[in-house]
């Protein structure tokens, strides 16, 4: 789609690739996703003149950030860097970065003012050598969004691993006062910005399969329809508009077809329905609540909520087999809102514990245990995995107002990415995409 | 050879403490059926974990029968610790497992919502003016409460007195839980009222429903009167 914008096309130059040692280096210390603490340097970003003073500012936090948001770096703090940032490439003393604990060291220079030229290299300290140079040119704007895909490069080359979370969306709703607003922001949270604005409810939003497009429920006429618009244009569709419900799409791998929400037969029931003929499928029949589903990555199961104990737990349904339904959860009495892992192993879902306080729990698939991700940070809700399963992202009053915060799934390292005026609630991570314009 | 059966047999006997793995597992057996007794009064407040303490004790019981007596101490052990964790729970929520606080407190809020405009004395089903009662209903439930029965019996009448009258009924739902479940947990309670007044006579046809599930609180602050306030079922003329 469009690349039309004039530096769209960030052009890339790879001089080194990782070296062997480098590469082993990162990829050893991964365990299960969990941190490492590769301690990596990254000084402020040079730049030539004053103008760009607070771009260089803003891409050395957007480097730092993307880094610590792996989980894979532990990014050093600058107060304590012997070497000045200044310091040419070809002069860079290593002795000087291996005296303050670094494994790597990241270097960057801001040339130009629009377009603007940034060059970017990574280096192994202890063997003085280059691991990663990358060259851009695009407008001041878009090459803020420089670091992201520097790092992910970086991450490849380290550790052979695409995280696709660095080129990702997501998306929320804020509400404040009788607005509600859908929100796409780049997964970092920043260029926040309002798809569609209504004082009627906006709600559960969904990403379509390629990520140009969202699923959410609307009350513009009076009742809760289901729409699609466009990211791009702005563009609103019509989807669904049964009688009752119709809500909590989920898109099927494929692309063609959802699972949704309907109510139009009485009771809250899970659909399959084709985006094209808009023909339904009904997969659930059961008198309890059935809602919330969520695709398997193979887009053979639906993980969803029922209350058909009792009380809503996890559940699965095989959408060839659409009668056989497994129950996942039997810890707690309220379990909600499951979002299927990428890696197909772990589902995520807010649960409440026997403290009354709800929070983000994983329930792996192959082990059938549950473990805990938040706890005893305020209400945490609605969590949704990042397209390559590294990180969740969910919401959490913890500071007061409900803000967007992404989480590894150990849950020691979360982050908060958005906090806006109003509540920001229900976010829904995209799949990988082009997040420059 | 002997010698070393010998030290074999003391080892074992040091290890494993007299009657290992021989003897019922007395102690941990009384224990669990102590602490299951204590936590009688969570049955209904802690469901799950109760019938799951009481399954435990279950196995316990029929492991010591078959003489799978390490089985059987390990599973007084989880029945125990099963037990002492729904004590627990019964202790710090009063409001939902102890009956008398219950109630009281169910008496409060009513009381305390329903004082002055709309009660069944101030409303009359003869007059086409008549403000509407509000359904309320209890956490994650959507039958209709019997204290809420008469109120709906006047609204029922009210309809039959005003056939020309079409209702929408919309359901709400407190801010806990998931948006998600609350939309459903919303449209349940509207429909539950609807089909109540059915019941009463009046034609299905006369009813729209719609949830809002928890987005339009009446009531802002965390605490259950605020919840209780939210969950609700209200009657709006459409016509």
């Amino acid at each position: 789609m469009g690349l039309h914008f004039k530096y769209a096309v960030m052009f890339a130059l790879l001089t080194a690739l990782c070296g062997g040692t480098a590469h082993a280096q990162l990829k050893g210390e991964v365990r299960d996703g969990a941190l490492v603490a590769y301690a990596i340097a990254a000084p402020a970003f040079v730049h030539s003149g004053d103008t760009t003073g607070e771009l260089a500012r803003a891409l050395t936090e957007t480097l730092r950030r993307d880094l610590d948001l792996t989980g894979y770096f532990q990014v050093l703090d600058e107060r304590s860097f012997i070497e000045a940032p200044t310091v040419p490439v070809d002069k860079v003393n290593f002795k000087n970065w291996l005296t303050v604990g670094a494994k790597g060291l990241v270097k960057a220079t801001l040339t130009g003012t629009d377009p603007i030229e940034l060059e970017m290299q990574a280096f192994d300290v202890a063997g003085g050598k280059s691991i990663l140079h990358k060259k851009y040119k695009a407008s001041a704007k878009a090459i803020r969004k420089a670091p992201h895909g520097f790092v992910r490069d970086l991450v490849q080359a380290l550790a052979g691993i695409r995280l696709k979370f660095l080129s990702s969306r997501i998306a929320f709703v804020e509400k404040e006062a009788k607005t509600y607003k859908l929100m796409v922001a780049d997964f970092d949270g920043a260029d926040a910005t309002a798809v569609v604005t209504s004082d009627k409810i906006l709600t559960l939003p969904g990403w379509s399969a390629d990520g140009t497009h969202l699923f959410y429920t609307a009350y513009t006429t009076g009742e809760p329809h289901l729409y699609a618009v466009d990211i791009k244009s702005r563009k609103v569709s019509l989807v669904s508009d049964h009688p009752g419900l119709n809500t909590s799409a989920s898109a099927a791998p494929d692309g063609k077809n959802i699972a949704l929400r309907l109510s139009k037969d009485g009771n809250a029931e899970i659909y399959l329905m084709n985006l094209a003929s808009k023909a339904l499928t009904r997969l659930t029949s059961n008198i309890a609540i059935d809602t919330a589903p969520s695709f398997s990555p193979d887009g053979k199961e639906i993980a969803f909520v029922s209350n058909r104990s009792g009380n809503p737990h996890i559940y699965r349904l095989f959408v060839n087999d659409p009668a056989r339904v497994e129950r996942l959860t039997d810890q707690g009495k309220y379990n909600q809102d499951p979002d299927y892992a990428p890696d197909g192993r772990y589902i995520a879902f807010t649960g409440r514990d026997e403290f009354f306080m709800f929070d983000i729990f994983l329930f792996d698939l192959q082990a059938r245990t549950i473990s805990r991700v938040t706890q005893k940070q305020g209400k945490n809700e609605n969590p949704s995995f990042s397209p390559d399963g590294a990180l969740m992202v969910f919401s959490s009053d913890r500071t007061g107002k409900n803000g967007i915060w992404v989480t590894n799934l150990a849950g020691d390292r979360q982050r908060k990415i958005y906090g806006g005026t109003g509540e920001a609630i229900t976010p829904s991570w995209s799949p990988e995409v082009t997040i420059t314009q | 050879m002997t010698r070393y059966g010998i030290i074999i047999l003391a080892v074992v006997a040091i290890l494993c403490g007299p009657g290992c793995g021989m003897k019922s597992p007395e102690d941990e057996r009384r224990l669990a059926e102590k602490a299951f007794k204590d936590a009688l009064s969570g049955k209904d407040c802690a469901r799950e974990d109760f019938l799951a303490a009481e399954e435990l004790l279950m196995k316990a019981r029929e492991a010591v029968n078959a003489k799978r007596y390490d089985e059987a101490k390990k599973l007084f052990l989880s029945a125990k610790e099963k037990a002492e964790k729904i004590a627990a729970y019964v202790r710090s929520h009063p409001d939902e497992c102890d009956p008398k606080v219950k109630k009281e407190k169910v008496a409060q809020r009513t009381a305390g919502v329903d004082d002055g405009a709309i009660s069944e004395e101030t409303l009359s089903s003869k007059d086409p003016n008549m403000k509407f009662p509000v359904i309320h209903f209890e956490f994650n439930e959507y039958a209709v409460r019997e204290e809420d029965k008469p109120l709906l019996k006047i609204m029922a009448e009210w309809m039959v007195n005003f056939p020309a009258a079409a209702i929408r009924v919309e359901g709400h739902a407190d801010e806990r839980g998931s948006i998600d479940y609350n939309m459903s947990l919303g449209e349940r309670r509207a429909q539950e009222v609807r089909d109540e007044l059915m019941k009463l006579g009046v034609d299905a046809k006369r009813f729209q429903i719609v949830s809002y599930g928890e987005e339009r609180p009446i009531a802002s602050g965390q605490n259950e009167d605020a919840w209780f306030q939210n969950r609700r079922a209200e009657f709006v003329r459409v016509n």
